[in-house]
């Protein structure tokens, strides 16, 4: 996309909307002259598991309450089915790696592909002609089975928005870090985004990012404590050992658990490494909007992946 | 591209571009939109004041007819009523019209010269012929008395007779004024003489 696009389409805005177990939360931010400012946040809670049609009516209602300025939405793929995999691929052309990862994204769903979306990015994207062997191409791979994006994309039609963006919980997380800490992206930090059953890990470092989704199927975190911590300990080990670049220097956790500090504890020791706990309100971007909402219905409530969605610049999409 | 311009829905959605497009014909779409009900608004409004100007001067009407003709039953019938008196009366004028000859003759212009007894002697008689004998022609026949003076009254009637030849209005009504007869009589002592004359009207 030119700039003369870019600046062309720069006036179309959207709603970070994160549509989770039991909770919907939309987020819309406006540029200001000190940048981007968090102008509205909503939060809807709703019994967990009911069917799609009654999401979507929870989602006009949500609309119809905050009279939203715009129904173009980025949302996010809450499922266990998806996969968000680091790859690198020596001695490769970049016209040769669609195919690469489109082998790679069909052994790992085990579907045919034309029942699987995926989409990548390359963290050393700059220069390579395509035709021309690049020694290492590394990045990320994201891939879902189509009928869940298209189950998503038709659930939030009939909640009455427009679908320009389906992405995932970590580049949600990662759109957050960036805005409320760019300095810590460039230094090697690990990001940690705990939901119900599932926990975002993104390993970031000099722009490059290493992202991992674990899911706890049997039970929630709080009851299954040892596996989420192995399983970060296996994040940060595959990384420092795949990569081979700067070693993680701190841990940033967010997310919803009952008995957060016992877990920084924890994963300080199982680590090794400091633990943050960012506090969102610190923020004076993101503070007056989310003080102007119920307490109680905050209490619990993960609003990092709609707050990351919600920071999603729609006109970068050609 | 970085991990955060990741999007699942690339091909499953319209493009930017293609949204950017939309906007713009929906919006162009929308102006012409509101010109045209704009437009309507403002021929039916025009059209709504009309007929509120027309049921209002219909009001008035009505309401004057009531005052005036309380009698009648309403406008309508009236109306009616009146259409069939003037249908009527055009009857009336056309069988009345029909019945007149095409050329109407007048004889008041002459009876108001000969109205002068001093002028014109005094009017004997007075006949009018539809169709005369002799020219198959409208005729007035006419006579008047002048009484006898010294010097006899052949002196009087070229006088009488230029003064009816030059008289305009006669003119206009008459071709010809000629004296056919002239005879003498008396009455209770006087002398007179009868002057007898004959008019031709003008045909038109």
């Amino acid at each position: 996309m030119s700039m003369t696009d870019k600046m062309k389409f720069k006036g179309e805005h959207a709603i970070g909307l994160d549509i989770s177990q039991d909770r919907i939360v939309a987020t819309h931010f406006i540029r200001t002259g000190q940048g981007l400012m968090l102008d509205q946040l909503a939060v809807r809670e709703y019994a967990s598991g009911i069917p799609d049609k009654d999401i979507a009516k929870h989602i006009r209602e949500l609309w119809k309450s905050r009279r939203f300025s715009t129904h173009t939405v980025c949302s996010c793929i809450q499922s266990h089915a998806h996969i968000v995999r680091y790859f690198r691929y020596d001695n490769l052309t970049l016209a040769e790696l669609p195919k690469a990862l489109a082998l790679e994204a069909e052994e790992s769903l085990q579907l045919p592909p034309e029942d699987v979306v995926m989409d990548w990015c390359l963290n050393n994207p700059a220069g390579a002609d395509e035709n021309q062997t690049v020694e290492e191409l590394s990045g990320v791979l994201v891939a879902v089975p189509r009928e869940q994006v298209l189950q998503h994309i038709n659930l939030l039609r009939a909640g009455g928005v427009y679908p320009v963006n389906i992405e995932v919980g970590c580049s949600a997380l990662t759109n957050l870090c960036q805005f409320m800490a760019p300095s810590a992206v460039q230094s090697s930090v690990c990001l940690i985004n705990l939901s119900e059953r599932s926990a975002d890990v993104v390993m970031l470092a000099n722009g490059e990012s290493y992202p991992r989704t674990l899911f706890s199927v049997k039970d929630r975190w709080e009851n299954n404590m040892e596996y989420l911590l192995e399983n970060i300990k296996d994040a940060l080990l595959y990384y420092h050992l795949r990569v081979k670049k700067t070693s993680v220097k701190k841990i940033l956790l967010t997310g919803r658990m009952p008995d957060l500090p016992a877990l920084v504890d924890q994963l300080a020791k199982a680590t090794a490494l400091p633990v943050e706990v960012p506090d969102l309100c610190s923020d004076p971007r993101l503070a007056p909007a989310i003080r102007r909402e119920p307490a109680e219905l905050l209490k619990n409530c993960n609003l990092v992946t709609g707050l990351g969605l919600g920071l999603r610049k729609p006109q970068n999409e050609y | 591209m970085s991990i955060n311009e990741i999007n699942l829905a690339r091909d499953l959605v319209c493009t930017a571009r293609q949204r950017y497009t939309i906007y713009w014909a929906m919006l162009g779409y929308l102006l012409i939109a509101c010109i045209l009900l704009v437009f309507t608004a403002s021929r039916a409004t025009y059209k709504i004041q009309q007929g509120v100007d027309f049921n209002r001067q219909a009001q008035v009407l009505q309401k004057r007819f009531t005052s005036r003709y309380a009698n009648q039953p309403g406008m309508e019938a009236y109306a009616g009523l009146l259409k069939e008196n003037l249908q009527k009366k055009a009857a009336q004028a056309d069988a009345i019209n029909a019945a007149l000859p095409v050329t109407m003759y007048s004889t008041l212009p002459l009876l108001n010269l000969l109205d002068d007894p001093a002028q014109s002697g005094r009017m004997n008689k007075l006949s009018f012929e539809q169709r005369a004998k002799e020219s198959g022609k409208p005729e007035l026949t006419f006579s008047v008395m002048i009484p006898e003076v010294a010097g006899g009254a052949g002196a009087e009637v070229p006088a009488s007779l230029q003064r009816w030849r030059n008289d305009p209005i006669l003119a206009r009504e008459f071709a010809t004024i000629t004296p056919t007869t002239t005879e003498r009589g008396s009455s209770d002592g006087e002398a007179f003489s009868i002057l007898k004359y004959k008019a031709v009207f003008r045909e038109y």
